[in-house]
């Protein structure tokens, strides 16, 4: 019954989603200026130089942005005969369901409990805002989620450790966050013991993840168009901390408290997925880091961000809390066998 | 106390796909209207689907100038921008920003011309 539930929520989110996508022609500035401009200069000419043509000064577009999403967008178009905003309807209820598909791939947890982190994803907010649809967020999570699933498999030899590094390599061709996501999730690695793998990823994600782009463009336009060492104010990360304590935390403290009580009951799924929680916490201080180095005024630069980075991190979180539910279940079904199992499962992992 | 962990995540998980769920439903009510817009997709025409958008439609005279030179003008050309010198810089970059998006990949050159009270702003060819 759980599980049923669990998959007609899922449903629900991913209709909502697709109405959504439908409902008008694309949400925001971001498309326009950013995303969708990229996509059709791609779609129409073929080639990579045209995204430059547009903002040769790069005043609006982000040239220094990587083209994984407006090239996959244009690769879809030219596969369905057009680029308008229906197909970006239909790719992003696509990229709705394959993230919660990944959401449950990447749970370690009996059915209704994979299928509740699935269904957690598919009702995420960001993908039901109409102005993000068409934003490049959902396919940098595919990559990091994938990246998750093998994250714990990597004992198993060399293919889930080439996995890895090529989910995130594609996060890092995607998204600036999807770099950073990489050097934490590398990071962690690295602390966890595992320091050749840590290298070994790290560097592929350089090279063909990062790298690429930055070596095709101008050398005007490499500079990252919202953060500049001389910006640096670290009076910046205390205002990017209030504005996040006042639209961030206080709205959303019955969520916080909520999670916080998934993982008080769930300890040890917690202490299993320490790696991926050190991930996080590095994603995160990097993130909030990130805004000493502004160009524009912290709390506009926040209020206008904090949205699209905190669906990343929540997203990944989402198996693991849903883990810490089936840790708790468990233990309450069968007090006696629970930490057996949890003894068992720790020895299959080592 | 492991009776309670159970209650406690059971609860928990409840309360969060359901009020996600809740959440997602809010934005498509009510239900009619949001079929009857999603349908709108695949049956009108692009320019009036932007034209009922606000942020294409806030200008439709020149919303439709836009996708007009766009259906008219070669790719290789770049394209002026003629603006009111009146007009604030925040509007001068969305009417930009705009016809560089429907225009891509061409160039879209701001230039500051005065122009009658009611023409804000102005496409045209860049000469070559």
């Amino acid at each position: 019954v759980a599980g049923i539930a669990a998959a007609i929520v899922a449903g629900v989110g991913l209709l909502t989603c697709a109405l959504v996508s439908f409902m008008g022609p694309l949400g925001g500035d971001d498309w326009l200026a950013i995303w969708g401009l990229k996509a059709r200069a791609l779609y129409r000419t073929g080639e990579l130089a045209s995204v430059l043509r547009p903002d040769p000064d790069g005043e609006f577009s982000h040239p220094e942005y990587p083209l994984l999403w407006p090239i996959a967008l244009a690769a879809a178009a030219r596969l369905s005969g057009g680029l308008d905003d229906r197909l970006v309807g239909a790719v992003w209820t696509l990229l709705c369901g394959l993230g919660a598909a990944l959401a449950f791939r990447a749970t370690r947890a009996p059915l209704p409990f994979r299928l509740a982190c699935a269904a957690f994803v598919a009702c995420l907010p960001y993908y039901h805002r109409p102005r993000y649809v068409g934003f490049a967020e959902p396919l940098l999570l595919l990559w990091l989620l994938a990246a998750l699933a093998e994250s714990d498999r990597l004992a198993r030899g060399r293919g889930p450790l080439a996995r890895f590094a090529l989910f995130l390599a594609l996060a890092a061709g995607t998204k600036n966050e999807g770099a950073v996501a990489a050097l934490a999730a590398t990071a962690a690695l690295a602390l966890g013991g595992w320091r050749r793998a840590a290298l070994a990823a790290a560097g592929f994600v350089l090279l063909a993840g990062v790298l690429p782009w930055r070596l095709l463009l101008p050398q005007s336009q490499e500079a990252l168009a919202d953060f500049a060492l001389g910006a640096f104010d670290l009076s910046h990360v205390a205002v990017v901390l209030g504005v996040l304590l006042h639209e961030a935390m206080l709205p959303n403290a019955a969520w916080l408290l909520g999670a916080a009580l998934l993982a008080a009951v769930g300890w040890p799924a917690l202490a299993r997925r320490r790696g991926v929680l050190v991930a996080l916490a590095i994603h995160l201080a990097l993130l909030l880091a990130s805004f000493a180095f502004t160009v524009h005024d912290p709390t506009w630069h926040a209020q206008y961000t904090w949205r699209r980075l905190l669906f990343v991190p929540i997203a990944v979180l989402a198996p693991v809390l849903a883990e810490c539910a089936a840790c708790a279940v468990a233990a309450g079904s069968a007090p006696a066998t629970a930490p057996q199992a949890d003894a068992r499962a720790e020895a299959q992992r080592a | 106390v492991s009776e309670l962990r159970l209650g406690v995540a059971i609860a928990l998980v409840t309360l969060g796909l359901s009020g996600l769920a809740w959440d997602a439903i809010q934005w498509v009510r009510p239900l009619p209207a949001a079929l009857a817009r999603a349908r709108g997709a695949f049956e009108t025409p692009a320019l009036e689907r932007w034209l009922a958008e606000s942020h294409m439609g806030f200008d439709a005279d020149f919303t439709r100038q836009v996708f007009e030179g766009d259906a008219a003008w070669p790719l290789d050309r770049d394209v002026v921008l003629r603006v009111n010198p009146g007009l604030g810089a925040k509007l001068v970059d969305s009417y930009r920003i705009r016809a560089a998006f429907v225009l891509a990949p061409r160039r879209v050159v701001v230039r500051h011309e005065r122009m009658g009270a009611q023409t804000p702003v102005d496409l045209a060819l860049e000469a070559p």
